[in-house]
């Protein structure tokens, strides 16, 4: 794999680019299309890297992924985005979640998630390859997640969510680790869906089979509208990432366990409530 | 007998001496034509009804070329024939590349060929037509194990793995009263298989059940 170093200056402060936080990313021409890994200019820290998967990994995760019908999701009043999460869960009482756990894709989509695992392993090499820093910086920030709940043996995600088609406005992974994700992507026929990073105005192309490895937690991002070119156009982006609420996770039976009581606890006062309530 | 057209001589002409036919239905890509007439100049020459001037096949490079590049001259073969097969070569000369198809695999080796050492752009495609090209070759390939193999993916390993971490609910559902000596029942049973949860004191009690 061959990839080129470029320094880029930083040209919205972080406070800035949060202004733009939650606007639509308007039409832009991409201004990364090669392998490369982008430095700012001042501190020569890593901010994104964009590089191609193998093709035979291509081939084999587009067999995986598209076709699969994602449900829409509201994300709130101005727009939906039609989406699945894989993975991992953290536990949301909320949401009857009583214990951390895999997603219903992992449960009920095996084989797909079984090659999303090997592609987290696969990102996970291509990102050491260029900056094993990111890898180590990132894995100690992780240290407290428990082994059982990585995807694969990446050490660096514990969840994804594919996006199918979506435009996404501007917005930051607040719900992730201060790590760096890894969003492969699989197109056909469709024009515009880059992915743009306004803090340094990168618009990175998103071509077919390429990954674009950044801190998503950290950039604001976006991506810009989508047309397609022909009526059978699709665009998946599939972004990996490490989410916060993992940290609180035991093992894999733990969870389980702690699940089952907190559940029963959860019946029994109700039940207790119920004949007390005249 | 068929009446063939007659060629009368090839050479370069005044780009004002001859004219677009009047009768050319074709609406042609331009940009596209202005592209390969500005990349590679002029490697065939336009076809001219030498009676009456009229081109018969490359109306779109002529117009190119004046339009757009300003050419002073343009390469020119000229041939005699009549007026009405000279409409016909004008709509046949058309209508021959209209059904024609492409074989993908063999496109996809041409492009990565041209990419390699030379330039995509120069030959009318970019890199989101490669990257179609190559996509739908991959949708259209028959799904093969080695892939998995060659990677180096167990899939057992995510079946276990989602095994124990998947956990599945089964939710019953009662009135109020019910519910309430249901969860009472399940208290009992809890402290009988001395369980500390419902869905263990469940899993105690089915086997029991079936002895």
């Amino acid at each position: 794999m061959m990839w080129h170093v470029a320094d880029r200056p930083r040209v919205l402060t972080s406070a800035e680019a949060t202004a733009v936080v939650g606007t639509a990313v308007g039409v832009r021409v991409p201004n990364l299309t090669d392998a490369a890994v982008i430095r700012d200019t001042d501190t020569g820290a890593p901010v994104l890297a964009y590089l191609p998967l193998q093709r035979n990994h291509v081939a084999l995760l587009r067999r995986h992924v598209v076709g699969y019908e994602c449900a829409a999701v509201t994300r709130n009043a101005n727009y939906s985005t039609k989406s699945t999460t894989f993975g991992y869960s953290p536990r949301a009482a909320i949401n009857r979640r009583e214990g951390c756990q895999a997603s219903a894709f992992a449960r009920d989509e095996r084989d797909r998630q079984n090659v999303l695992d090997a592609t987290a392993v696969t990102l996970r090499a291509m990102l050491a390859l260029v900056d094993p820093d990111i890898v180590d910086r990132d894995r100690a920030t992780l240290s407290t997640i428990d082994q059982d709940w990585f995807l694969g043996d990446s050490e660096l995600w514990t969840s994804g969510v594919i996006n199918q088609s979506s435009v996404l406005p501007y917005h930051r992974d607040r719900f992730n680790f201060p790590t760096w994700s890894a969003m492969p992507v699989l197109r056909r026929g469709m024009n515009g869906g880059f992915l743009h990073v306004p803090e340094y105005d990168l618009t990175v192309a998103c071509r077919d089979g390429w990954a674009v490895f950044f801190p998503g937690h950290d950039l604001v991002h976006g991506v810009t509208p989508m047309r397609p070119r022909v009526p059978d156009a699709y665009r998946y982006s599939i972004v990996y990432y490490a989410l916060r609420g993992m940290k609180d996770c035991h093992t894999a039976a733990e969870e389980t366990a702690y699940a089952r009581r907190r559940r029963t606890e959860r019946e029994v006062a109700m039940a207790a409530k119920l004949k007390e309530s005249p | 007998m068929t009446e063939h057209v007659t060629v009368v001589r090839t050479e370069s002409v005044p780009i004002d001496s001859i004219s677009p036919h009047p009768a050319n239905p074709r609406r042609g890509d331009m940009a596209r034509i202005e592209r390969s007439l500005r990349e590679h100049g002029q490697y065939a020459p336009l076809i001219v009804h030498e009676p009456t001037g009229h081109i018969l096949a490359g109306n779109h490079r002529w117009r190119a070329a004046k339009d757009k590049l300003g050419w002073s001259h343009v390469d020119v073969q000229f041939v005699t024939c009549t007026e009405t097969k000279a409409l016909e070569i004008l709509a046949m000369d058309n209508r021959s590349s209209d059904d024609g198809r492409y074989d993908d695999t063999e496109l996809l080796a041409l492009l990565e060929q041209i990419t390699d050492s030379g330039n995509l752009d120069a030959a009318g495609y970019d890199v989101d037509d490669l990257d179609d090209l190559l996509a739908r070759l991959e949708e259209q390939d028959p799904t093969d194990d080695t892939l998995t193999e060659a990677l180096g993916i167990d899939a057992r390993k995510a079946a276990d793995t989602y095994n124990n971490s998947g956990v599945r609910s089964i939710v019953l559902t009662y009135p109020e009263d019910e519910y309430e000596q249901i969860v009472l029942g399940l208290q009992h049973m809890c402290a009988r298989y001395e369980v500390p949860d419902f869905s263990a004191a469940v899993a105690a009690m089915i086997p029991e059940l079936e002895d």
